[in-house]
């Protein structure tokens, strides 16, 4: 059998009808696009049109799985791909836990739906046995509480995806919430769900995934474990989570802080891993086939919000809602991510816009602005904010649920210090002191993003490349190196690899579980020539929304302030330092001066 | 008699145990098609996975009507024979650690036989939560 792994059915489900169907998956797709990402470029072309506006029934929300998610392979997720509401163009957000597996196990290597319900639904998937139910009854729930319930109806087999009330008001960086804890995150994938009346997916499956060759997958498997056990990185995540980031942030000068003022935090180490053990870890938890457990989960056990049930706070929220807000006690930042969790908020866009109004507030004369608490450092404001945004309540929240670029708008003189690229608000690396990593800020095909590659290692030494150690804050080179890791990521976004997986496993190895389980014979370069195909692909979907090379500059705190912290203090990006690395990136992806495609 | 145990203070709920049982049991990977089941607890704090207990007065055994599941001393477990098996489900139903399924394609009992002494689950574990107990 050719292509075990792949399930070969794609569910496609019309909400305008409360109907679907099931069609093959196309050979085509399999052969030249992998899965995960692969699919997502091709789909998206297929099924968005330049003029689908992002919250009208015509956009589609993809779940899309990659041939190793639901295998044995370690560390896989799935991906969800949308025209974001947040951006207006291409967004592809990943979600760990059990949700995409799932999706496998019922027979599916991707659920695409399309249209709009009359009135809020849910859908259940139990294999082909595809449901519409009311969800006039989880309307305005939070997150945990429509998936208790939906379990405690259908059972608890089931596995759920679903909006917060932050969704169903259509918040811009409203998120999905995919069984436990774990979330497709950035970009407003939420608000689509939204949009379409949408509330949740309740997915069971019985099916198998099958692999091509038993023996050598098991191989593949074991030393993929092997090559995870023996990296430091990934005993890092084993033991801290991703806060152990904190530390390392901190001391090269890149933790965001006050809206991205300052590099440094003075009250880090109140972020650090110690303080949430003290306050919160209980367990080590993984998500499905994954041997490195970076979630961390437990209860608040002390103080005033004593019963909280949370994951860890992970490196991008301590970042964004922690050091970039100016709050330092951890008992506040828990209590905070938790209600962005609960109401279905994106941590990293709720941390950048009110980290933005905050700044507003002390230098506008604004109306809206003259609140009381708009303030660095004022936990209680934020929690205020966060419940007022997630329900849109009065005119302030409703400015800041557009996201900073549009509430820039509304404030003027605010276009200095509003941080976002293509709408997207910026992740916790502050790029002033690493250039590269500014271009890949720049250049990420989704917005402002660090994960489409993360060259700070490289630009601090601790990396080679080429066996060369790169000049930190120069700027030859950070363009070839910015492309090779965005090829390896998004080719590797295929799969669905996480993240944190590809510091230990090798490529070598990613491409032997592939080969084994799917029966491709693909070649040991094969990674790059992929990656570099579905940039091309994205980079056409940009185009075609309108995106230029005027959408692929920083924004103007880190070109035009000097950082003034930190050990790279007094350094900003210049225009022309963003000139040469972005002629440089375009030449070498064959793009023109203007970063259009030649074909 | 032999039954798998676990440390669910070190379980994680990575859910490998399940991965590699239903593939060494099945030959495809599905954690619902495997013959142990993780409980992922309501609130995602603790999971543990729950096993066999490969009783020595077992109910599934008494009820069999063809006698397809026995107990085997010598190996130390209860023994499931397919060939008699006419997957009438009354083991399913009798079940008291709900251990034992009609699998949907083969449309027979489903029961873990310790994998005959492998117990890939154990070895699959990346956090040594599991282990074999004897009795």
């Amino acid at each position: 059998m050719k292509y075990n792994a792949y399930m070969k059915k794609m569910l496609i489900i019309n909400l305008n009808k409360n109907s679907y169907e099931i069609v093959e998956t196309p050979l085509s797709l399999i052969e030249e696009y992998i899965g995960g990402k692969g699919f997502g470029v091709k789909l998206y072309q297929e099924y968005i049109k330049a003029d689908t506006k992002p919250l009208s029934p015509e956009n589609v929300v993809m779940f899309i799985n990659g041939p190793l998610t639901g295998t044995l392979a370690p560390s896989f997720r799935s991906c969800l791909i949308t025209r974001s509401p947040l951006t207006g163009t291409w967004l592809d957000s990943y979600f760990g836990g059990y949700f995409g597996q799932e999706i496998k196990y019922a027979g599916y290597d991707a659920v695409i739906i399309k249209g709009k319900a009359t009135e809020p639904t849910y859908i259940t998937i139990n294999n082909d046995n595809i449901n519409f139910h009311s969800a006039v009854n989880l309307k305005g729930k939070k997150v945990s509480e429509t998936s208790e319930m939906i379990k405690s109806k259908h059972g608890r087999q089931y596995k759920i995806a679903c909006i917060g009330p932050a969704g169903e008001n259509l918040v811009r960086y409203a998120l999905v919430s995919c069984e436990h804890m774990r979330q497709a995150g950035r970009g407003g994938a939420g608000a689509v769900l939204g949009s379409k009346n949408l509330k949740a997916l309740a997915v069971r499956g019985t099916n198998l995934v099958n692999v091509n060759d038993k023996k050598g997958f098991l191989e593949a498997v074991k030393k993929a474990h092997q090559e995870l056990n023996e990296s430091p990185s990934i005993k890092s995540f084993k033991e801290d989570g991703t806060p152990g980031s904190i530390p390392y942030a901190q001391d090269i000068g890149m933790l965001p802080t006050k809206n991205y003022k300052y590099g440094q935090f003075e009250k880090s180490e109140n972020l650090e891993s110690k303080a949430q053990i003290n306050s919160l870890w209980m367990r080590n938890l993984a998500c499905s086939g994954c041997p490195i457990a970076c979630g961390k989960i437990g209860r608040v056990f002390k103080g005033e919000f004593k019963g909280i049930i949370s994951d860890t706070v992970e490196y991008e929220t301590l970042g964004l809602i922690g050091a970039n807000l100016g709050l330092s006690n951890i008992n506040h930042i828990i209590k905070i991510a938790n209600l962005c969790d609960e109401l279905g908020l994106d941590t990293i866009s709720t941390g950048g816009s009110i980290g933005f109004v905050f700044e507003a507030a002390s230098k506008s004369n604004l109306d809206i602005l003259q609140k009381k608490g708009l303030e660095f450092g004022n936990a209680e404001t934020v929690i205020e904010l966060v419940k007022n945004i997630a329900s849109r309540k009065d005119e302030l929240s409703n400015i800041l649920a557009e996201g900073v670029k549009r509430a820039s708008k509304h404030i003027p003189g605010s276009q200095e210090y509003s941080v976002h690229i293509k709408g997207l608000e910026t992740p916790a690396w502050s790029p002033r002191g690493a250039p590269g990593m500014g271009l890949a800020l720049m250049t990420a095909d989704r917005g402002g993003c660090h994960q489409r590659a993360f060259p700070v290692s490289y630009e601090m030494g601790d990396d080679l490349w080429q066996g060369e150690q790169l000049n930190r804050l120069g700027v030859d080179k950070k363009a070839e190196l910015v492309i090779y890791l965005q090829n390896k990521l998004a080719a590797l976004d295929t799969l669905v690899k996480c993240d944190f997986g590809t510091y230990g496993i090798s490529e070598e190895s990613y491409r032997i579980m592939l080969n084994t389980a799917t029966g491709f014979n693909l070649p040991s370069d094969y990674w790059q020539t992929l990656g570099a195909k579905i940039w091309d692909e994205t980079r056409r979907i940009n185009l075609q929304h309108g995106f230029e090379r005027n959408d692929d500059y920083l924004p103007e705190r880190f070109v035009k302030e000097p950082l003034p912290d930190g050990p790279a203090s007094g350094h900003y990006i210049s225009q022309s330092d963003m000139d040469q690395m972005l002629d440089d990136y375009y030449r070498l992806r064959g793009w023109d001066k203007d970063g259009r495609l030649n074909n | 008699m032999k039954k798998i145990v676990v440390n669910p203070e070190l379980c994680t709920g990575c859910e490998m145990c399940a991965l590699i049982c239903s593939f060494v049991n099945t030959g495809g990977f599905n954690p619902h098609r495997a013959c142990l089941s993780i409980n992922h607890f309501q609130d995602g704090v603790f999971n543990s996975p729950a096993f066999c207990q490969q009783c020595e007065d077992a109910v599934c055994v008494k009820v069999c009507p063809t006698s397809a599941l026995e107990i085997d001393k010598e190996k130390g477990y209860v023994s499931l024979d397919t060939e008699k098996c006419i997957g009438c489900g009354e083991c399913e139903e009798n079940c008291p650690f709900d251990m034992i399924t009609i699998d949907p394609d083969s449309k027979k009992a489903f029961k873990c036989q310790l994998c005959d002494g492998q117990t890939y689950c154990v070895d699959y574990c990346p956090e040594d939560a599991l282990g074999v107990y004897e009795k």
